[in-house]
């Protein structure tokens, strides 16, 4: 197989992100401690506008290191687990539903009925996803 | 000390702080302040191309991840099903680097029939090389591991051209090409992960949402007896009020997607202007806001893929002035090609009863109709 992309040289992005990170945190404290002293000495205006860029800079300095973090999240797990098999029996309309296995296909004759004793039907394999959270523009529909 | 150590003494210390308390505070605040101004200005390309570079390159990674899960997935599906008596890891390899080279569109009269003949000759040569690579499997199973090889292939074909653009952006810092690769990204994964969602249905046997047009067609034809027609294509003849219905599908529950333009042009070729109406049935991606399952109705040939199966069903109804219906599932790209949702199958439950709303709406007793369901039936049986 080919070979995966080379790591970059001299100074790393990684670096270099978590530098600007930094930097832009410790100015963002300085701002606040400012806008903190601003303010107890009565130049509320001033004072404002310190804590609010302060506030600014906390926020993009936190929402640059969850981006890193994102980036540096690892691949997801084995999907598609729960693969389930709808077996029916069409004597007594008995129905099952159970954990997909290997071999299982639409259409294809199954286990015995427990009822009648007669080879039931596979008639279903779907994958049936966890609990999902609402749609953030479900007011959109 | 050296000089920077003292100004940022001078900066920074807390017992000084806040400056604006002389003159020389406020210029070496002043003077910092405009240093970083014209970094940021003069750099900020360059620093913004980092970032881009950056998650690029998480993203290839997760791409590269996925790429060598599929190839793994592939080779112990291989092992298991295939019996082989060596090692098939060189064979697979070898495998995932096909290509096909497209015919010249500098002439295109008869395109199509190039087309249609370079994919059968690729779909043969496939097969062959799957045979010879796992010759323990039956015909169904060799089906679906051809599936199963195009999806780990299509993984690798993205990683390689992702990767090629990316070493290309970094080699030559251009914004354009970085920003472009960038602004795709979540597109890309996004098919990227439904890729991987194929391997593991293929891996397995399971159903996938494309196969939502030939698990209606299985439902209306089950119970009946059914005949090959054309390529790995099925036909079955059901009565449904009073009607003739011929019902096709592709031939499972190998990973098949046949030749319906071939056997609907059988049918159409043997029967003509009897045949009243062609319904088809396919799965569609759905549009953001809508949902999975839902069903359209449409008019036209229902079909995807290269077009040459779509060519050579509307020249078979065109000849013969037969109305063409079709009824469309709804789902996303990844839900199409991964193991088929519940929603999905709610879909197909209502399409058969749209199939047969439009057999008695729009044809009268006795009349033949051609029913065809269009996908891939990986899963699903007959």
């Amino acid at each position: 197989m080919s070979t995966p992309p080379r790591r970059a040289t001299g100074v790393s992005t990684l670096f270099l992100y978590l530098v600007l990170s930094m930097f832009l945190f410790t100015l963002s404290l300085l701002a606040l401690y400012y806008g903190v002293v601003l303010y107890t000495r009565g130049q509320i205006d001033e004072a404002l506008i310190w804590l609010s860029s302060g506030a600014g800079g906390m926020g993009i300095s936190f929402l640059m290191t969850a981006r890193l973090r994102k980036g540096m999240a690892p691949p997801p797990a084995t999907p598609f687990q729960n693969v389930v098999t709808i077996v029916e029996c069409s004597k007594d309309a008995f129905k099952s539903l159970r954990k997909f296995s290997q071999g299982d296909f639409i259409f294809k004759k199954a286990e015995k009925c427990p009822k009648c004793g007669q080879p039931m039907t596979i008639t279903s394999v779907y994958y049936e996803e966890a609990e999902k959270k609402p749609h953030p523009f479900r007011w959109l529909k | 000390m050296s000089i920077l150590l003292r100004i940022g003494l001078m900066l920074f210390s807390v017992g000084q702080f806040p400056p604006g308390q002389n003159t020389a505070q406020s210029v070496l605040w002043y003077l910092a302040s405009f240093i970083v101004f014209i970094v940021f200005f003069m750099f900020w390309n360059r620093i913004q191309i980092r970032f881009w570079l950056r998650e690029i390159e998480a993203a290839l990674n997760k791409i590269k991840f996925m790429r060598d899960e599929s190839r793994r997935i592939s080779i112990e599906t291989i092992k298991s099903v295939g019996k082989p008596k060596e090692d098939p890891a060189p064979r697979v390899d070898q495998f995932l680097e096909y290509l096909f080279i497209e015919p010249t569109s500098m002439d295109p009269s008869g395109i199509v029939q190039k087309f249609d003949h370079l994919l059968d000759v690729r779909d043969l040569r496939f097969k062959d090389e799957v045979r010879v690579i796992a010759p323990g499997a039956d015909e169904a199973q060799l089906n679906t591991l051809e599936n199963l090889l195009e999806a780990s292939m299509d993984l690798n074909l993205i990683y390689k051209v992702v990767r090629h653009f990316y070493l290309f952006g970094k080699k030559t810092m251009s914004l354009y090409i970085i920003m472009q690769l960038q602004m795709i990204m979540p597109l890309l994964m996004q098919i990227v992960e439904a890729y991987m969602g194929a391997a593991h249905a293929f891996s397995k046997g399971q159903p996938i949402g494309d196969g939502a047009g030939a698990f209606v067609a299985a439902k209306l034809m089950h119970g009946n007896s059914f005949k090959k027609i054309a390529k790995d294509m099925v036909i079955s003849e059901v009565p449904i009020d009073g009607r003739k219905v011929f019902v096709l599908k592709a031939e499972g529950p190998g990973g098949n997607v046949g030749k319906p333009g071939d056997a609907i042009k059988a049918v159409i070729d043997k029967y003509k202007k009897k045949v009243s109406m062609v319904v088809m049935i396919d799965a569609q991606v759905k549009l953001e806001g809508e949902d999975t399952g839902d069903t359209a109705e449409a008019i036209g040939a229902a079909i995807g893929g290269v077009g040459t199966e779509k060519y050579k069903i509307e020249e078979s109804i065109f000849k013969h002035k037969i109305p063409v219906n079709a009824i469309l599932i709804k789902q996303s790209i990844q839900e199409a090609i991964s193991p088929m949702k519940k929603e999905v199958i709610k879909g197909v439950e209502n399409a058969v009863a749209v199939v047969r709303r439009l057999i008695n709406d729009r044809t009268k007793k006795g009349d033949i109709v051609i029913v065809a369901g269009i996908g891939n039936t990986v899963g699903i049986g007959q």
